[in-house]
């Protein structure tokens, strides 16, 4: 059992001796306000931002030891992201949006074809697990409607099975109807997939319904 | 790396508004260098041959290029007309081996019409061999309505000896003073020479006289009472003609001026390589413009899409990658501009190409690029690409720095 | 056996610097000496007559007709034989005299730059008509070029008897 930890990241005057474990196959909820260092942290985890001391640990990969673009390589084949602006490419259609990640790298490419035909059909399949109607497939992505966007990324996020998926405020761009509904289908494709699941945000109204909570140093930010 | 062009395209694609305007001034600027880059290489090629072994030309006094240009190559408007009572002046002069005099004014369908005696055929050389006849002779000089075809006319409307022609006066451009009542018989039709002599068209003095007065009725022993635009002259020894040449200026009662062909057109020559050279630079700086509007538009257009670009590295993309995703992007707008320019600078070319070479007696010709062209072509894509660096590096700072962030709009 | 072989040897050798010193026989020549003395002499007695005429109108008849008179003794000067049929090596100044651009036009050297256009035209045995060798050189009005070659006589067939020289070149090369 390899353990998921991220261990001691010190970079900065911003996080002094900062100890994070994050649990493999769990649901973690970070509570941040915005402005507390929670991008930092993302930047952090995700690879694109570098350490000045101390260490990260993902899936065993000791990202401070690592170079950019080998960073670059395990981000795109292992994790997953959603953001609060959705982030898609606006020129692209919905299919090509979500399937991007499984363009770019092959062995991602290979996890989805493993259980499906085609990339098509992996994306089709997570569309309806999200409640996305078929026909928006080939549509532009800004001719959906806000909800709708939210769920093509998130569809994104977790084409090709990452190992987690990490959410920074995925939902607050939305009424509570749609976020509601967002978090439920969040969960549940992170528990049938049994996929790493992070989610950083200050509402408190969504922790109940993780498994770890984890509160950032107070203190700290800008 | 296929993946990546294609989502360049689709991005540039997305953006066609803007793209395609700096596109459609990149093919304009490019059709413009091109352009004079042609004009010179063919307006070389028509100035490169004219006839030789002639050591002087005498016209009326003025400008030796002027004289030049027309008793040569036909290009340009008269000059003043000398008298025929001056030929027997001029032979008097001791160096003198031949003189032929020539009269021009008059044109066959726009191609210029010679009026000269046939002794231009056996002292006018062409790229210093004689000049010969495919078939037929020249025209007889007491005889009156003979003419001699050039190679190239002949061969446009496809002459053969025996047929009839009719002249008209003038330069042919505007409505034709047709001599109709007067048609010519081809008597002759000169082999290929590669100089202006294979476009015009031959007759005998007394014809082109008998032309434009016919009250007159010229006979071949009259020459000195007619006017003439020039006269070829040949020496015994060629290199007394400086001596000849102060001889011929010295005869008072004719203001005549006598000009070494070789050292007018090379002056010609001088002229012109600084005119187009000063040409070229203006197109260079031109598409230069061009391409810093490419730049521009691609720096502007990266303010907006740090979104797009904080979602590629989300995804994975590496900083080499968004970097030459900018560098192909740059490239591919070049490229269109540039193929869009050529194929502009063809079709103006087939559009005017005939009119061009009426007005000035120049061939300029569409076809596959030249050397030139395709040196130009490649410098103007190295100068994009290395100037779309700009735009790549500034990509490239903005994934690093803005990392999953992107500004908030 | 050895003898042979030897003599062999030394006519081969000495072929060869024949052949050797007949290549590099071109005597590079000054444009003083096509002048025969006498009349180089002659010329400068004139130029101090001319001297004493300086100070005259340039529209005075007198200098008309001096400048004539000059001009045309200038145009008859006599070309001296020395060098008549030597292969020869000299420099000078290139006015062409046929109107293209190909590598068999015919030209003259002349010992000055702007003979042609500024300055008044040299005398006639400062004149070389250069043929140019098959594959030559392109050569422009007022280049600098060394020419080598025969130099021969090309005589009038006129009882005037007014000879030029000629040179058919075997080599063309810019003055560098």
């Amino acid at each position: 059992m390899k353990n998921l930890t991220f261990a001691w990241p010190t970079c900065k005057p911003l996080f002094n001796q900062f100890n994070l474990q994050i649990e493999r196959h769990q649901k973690t909820y970070i509570a941040g306000a915005s402005g507390s260092g929670k991008s930092t942290l993302l930047n952090l985890l995700a690879g694109v931002l570098d350490t000045a001391q101390g260490e990260i640990w993902f899936n065993d990969h000791a990202f401070h030891q690592l170079s950019r673009s080998q960073k670059d390589k395990i981000r795109g084949q292992e994790m997953g992201f959603i953001f609060q602006q959705f982030n898609l490419i606006p020129y692209l259609s919905t299919l090509d949006n979500i399937i991007l990640p499984l363009n770019l790298f092959h062995s991602r490419k290979k996890a989805a074809l493993e259980l499906f035909e085609s990339t098509q059909d992996a994306a089709v399949y997570l569309m309806e697990r999200l409640a996305l109607p078929i026909q928006l497939l080939r549509q532009p992505v800004y001719q959906l409607s806000v909800g709708q966007q939210q769920r093509v990324a998130a569809a994104r996020a977790f084409i090709g099975n990452p190992k987690i998926v990490i959410a920074d405020e995925p939902s607050s761009a939305l009424d509570w109807e749609n976020q509601a509904q967002f978090l439920k289908l969040f969960l549940e494709l992170g528990q049938s997939q049994n996929i790493t699941l992070l989610l950083v945000s200050h509402d408190e109204r969504l922790a109940p319904h993780f498994d770890q909570r984890i509160n950032l140093p107070n203190g700290l930010g800008h | 790396m296929r993946y990546w062009i294609w989502l360049a395209l689709q991005s540039a694609i997305s953006r066609k508004g803007a793209l395609l305007i700096i596109v459609f001034s990149t093919a304009i600027s490019v059709a413009l260098l091109l352009a004079v880059l042609k004009v010179r290489d063919d307006t070389k090629t028509s100035f490169t041959n004219a006839i030789s072994g002639v050591d002087l030309i005498v016209g009326s006094k003025g400008s030796p290029t002027e004289l030049i240009l027309y008793s040569v190559f036909h290009i340009g408007r008269p000059t003043s007309l000398i008298s025929g009572k001056s030929i027997s002046e001029i032979q008097k002069i001791n160096q003198v081996k031949w003189i032929v005099p020539i009269q021009l004014g008059d044109t066959y369908r726009s191609y210029p019409v010679v009026g000269t005696n046939s002794y231009f055929f056996d002292s006018i050389k062409a790229q210093n061999r004689s000049l010969s006849f495919t078939s037929g002779q020249a025209f007889s000089d007491q005889k009156d309505h003979e003419l001699v075809l050039g190679a190239n006319v002949a061969k446009q409307y496809k002459h053969r000896i025996g047929d009839r022609i009719i002249l008209s006066h003038g330069t042919g451009k505007g409505p034709a003073q047709d001599h109709a009542n007067s048609p010519f018989v081809v008597t002759g039709i000169l082999a290929a020479t590669g100089t202006p002599i294979d476009n015009s068209v031959f007759i005998s003095i007394q014809s082109f006289n008998n032309l434009h007065d016919g009250s007159k009725n010229l006979q071949f022993a009259q020459l000195d009472s007619a006017q003439y635009t020039a006269f070829l002259i040949g020496l015994q020894q060629r290199s007394a003609v400086f001596s000849v040449r102060r001889q011929i200026d010295a005869l008072k009662s004719f203001s005549l001026m006598a000009i070494m062909p070789g050292v007018a057109l090379d002056e010609l020559w001088q002229t012109m390589e600084i005119a187009e050279n000063a040409l070229i630079l203006v197109s260079l700086g031109v598409v230069l413009t061009s391409i810093f509007g490419i730049i521009a538009a691609l720096m502007v257009s990266l303010e907006a899409r740090g979104r797009e670009i904080a979602t590629l590295r989300a995804i994975g993309a590496r900083l080499s990658q968004i970097f030459f995703f900018i560098i192909w992007e740059t490239f591919m707008i070049s490229l269109s501009g540039i193929v869009f320019g050529w194929a502009l600078l063809q079709i103006t070319l087939l559009v005017f190409s005939e009119w061009f070479m009426k007005e000035w007696g120049i061939l300029i010709q569409s076809g596959l690029p030249s050397q030139n062209d395709v040196l130009a072509i490649l410098s103007i894509l190295a100068t994009a690409l290395l100037c779309s660096t700009l735009p790549a590096i500034k990509a490239y700072r903005l994934a690093l720095h803005e990392g999953l962030n992107p500004p908030s709009i | 056996m050895k003898k042979l072989i030897v003599l062999g040897l030394s006519i081969f050798l000495s072929g060869f610097l024949v052949q050797n010193s007949l290549a590099q026989t071109y005597k590079e020549i000054f444009w003083e000496e096509l002048m025969p003395p006498d009349w180089a002499k002659q010329i400068e007695k004139d130029f101090t007559k001319m001297k004493q005429f300086e100070s005259m109108e340039d529209s005075d008849p007198k200098t008309d007709s001096l400048y004539s008179k000059l001009r045309k003794q200038w145009d008859e000067a006599p070309i001296s034989k020395k060098y008549i049929g030597k292969p020869i090596r000299i420099a000078g100044y290139v006015v062409p005299l046929d109107a293209d651009r190909s590598k068999t036009r015919e030209f003259l050297i002349v010992p000055y730059f702007g003979a042609c256009i500024h300055t008044p035209p040299p005398p006639a045995n400062q004149i070389i008509l250069v043929i140019p060798p098959v594959g030559g050189l392109k050569v422009r009005s007022m280049d600098p070029v060394w020419v080598e070659g025969i130099l021969t006589e090309s005589r009038l067939n006129s009882d005037m008897g007014v000879s030029a020289y000629q040179l058919n070149a075997a080599k063309i090369a810019p003055y560098k």
